[in-house]
């Protein structure tokens, strides 16, 4: 009975583990992100193949219901990775709406260049000394 | 000769437009005029060419903050002294302009044009939203330790050391975009002034948001704010120790 059901966690955690690392040899998750998960995967592995070690585990830490610990960890992992992400989300927007300005900015551009207008910063020697200027470049950090 | 851009945040404005852009040629021809479209759905984008101004086009709505900073960004590369703000519904009367350049050529980074120190008590806001303003009256007392009567005005004029500032930094936000900036270029050590300005009924379009949004606004800001005044206590006890 137990070892049905240690076969069976064992067998999930270990196809969690194949997907994840699937997922970053086909380039479709960034390494970073894979690290977290697959040590989530070798914890779980190491609790399906020991019997007995969420209890012991448990017992130390003096959470008397074994169940207990492991949604006090889930938790917690669960929740420092939303803040991470929310951190990730909040860097990207802002990149994001960098990069949009920078578009407008530089379509705005191409149009005047190539209505054959003149642009304010036209001439070359104007456009280079702008380029040599760090405070008129693009900004891509804050 | 000093170079003034005049930066147009618009949003679905055809409609108002053409006379904003023909008052401001009147009254301020020696100005150039940058249109920010906002990701109008409208003919926006088409009738500030027509009416002779910079057209910048943004792929989808960002928000006021955004559209402004594209304008900051835009005056700084193309080597702006000095950039106004003003709204593309006709509210800011152009004539005015040369009040808020005055107070800039005096030396001052920020001039925000105010609809209430004008004395004459012509413009009426409606009980809620002078509670608001009262707020946020009280906010700038606080954090900033003087009075700006009002710091929601879009009708501002830049410096530009600040206008190289904000084309990093301006906020994004509903209402951080005026109040925050204002806040921002306080902690910043630049020179604020407000000034009394003459303010028209709208032309068109809507007042941006509406109440409950409005209450969720309001409430970020202070946070944001409360947040950012205790960083800056740090900031400054950091720099007096080196």
């Amino acid at each position: 009975m137990n070892s049905t059901l240690q076969v069976l966690t064992t067998l999930v955690t270990l196809t969690f583990l194949g997907v994840i690392v699937r997922m970053v040899r086909a380039r479709q998750m960034r390494a970073k992100y894979s690290f977290l998960w697959m040590l989530v995967g070798a914890v779980f592995l190491v609790f399906s193949i020991v019997p007995g070690l969420l209890d012991k585990t448990a017992r130390a830490a003096g959470i008397l219901y074994a169940p207990a610990l492991l949604f006090l960890g889930a938790t917690l992992l669960l929740l420092f990775i939303a803040v991470h992400f929310s951190w990730e989300l909040s860097r990207i927007e802002e990149r994001s709406r960098t990069l949009t300005e920078e578009l407008a900015l530089a379509i705005a551009r191409i149009e005047q260049l190539e209505r054959g207008g003149v642009t304010h910063a036209s001439s070359s020697h104007e456009v280079a000394a702008r380029d040599a200027d760090p405070k008129l470049r693009a900004p891509l950090r804050r | 000769m000093t170079r003034t851009l005049v930066i147009i945040p618009a949003l679905n404005e055809e409609a108002t437009l053409p006379d904003v852009l023909r008052d401001l040629a009147t009254h301020a021809p020696e100005c150039d005029v940058l249109v920010v479209d906002d990701g109008s759905r409208d003919a926006t984008a088409e009738v500030a060419r027509a009416g002779g101004a910079y057209v910048v086009s943004l792929p989808f709505n960002m928000g006021v903050g955004t559209a402004l900073r594209t304008g900051f960004r835009y005056a700084v590369r193309n080597r702006y002294d000095r950039v106004v703000q003003t709204d593309a519904d006709g509210q800011h009367d152009p004539s005015q302009i040369s009040v808020l350049l005055g107070e800039l050529d005096a030396g001052n980074d920020l001039v925000i044009g105010s609809r209430f120190l004008a004395g004459d008590g012509h413009y009426h806001v409606e009980a809620s939203r002078g509670f608001a303003l009262s707020l946020l009256n009280l906010l700038t007392v606080l954090l900033m330790g003087r009075s700006i009567h009002d710091s929601t005005s879009g009708f501002r004029g830049f410096s530009r050391p600040l206008v190289e500032q904000f084309g990093t930094t301006y906020p994004r936000e509903f209402l951080s975009d005026t109040v925050e900036a204002l806040l921002m270029a306080s902690y910043g050590g630049f020179r604020i002034a407000e000034v009394p300005v003459k303010m028209r009924v709208r032309a068109g379009g809507e007042p941006s948001h509406k109440s409950l949004r409005l209450y969720y606004h309001y409430l970020r800001l202070l946070i944001v704010m409360g947040l950012t005044a205790s960083l800056r206590g740090r900031r400054s006890t950091r720099r007096l120790s080196q």
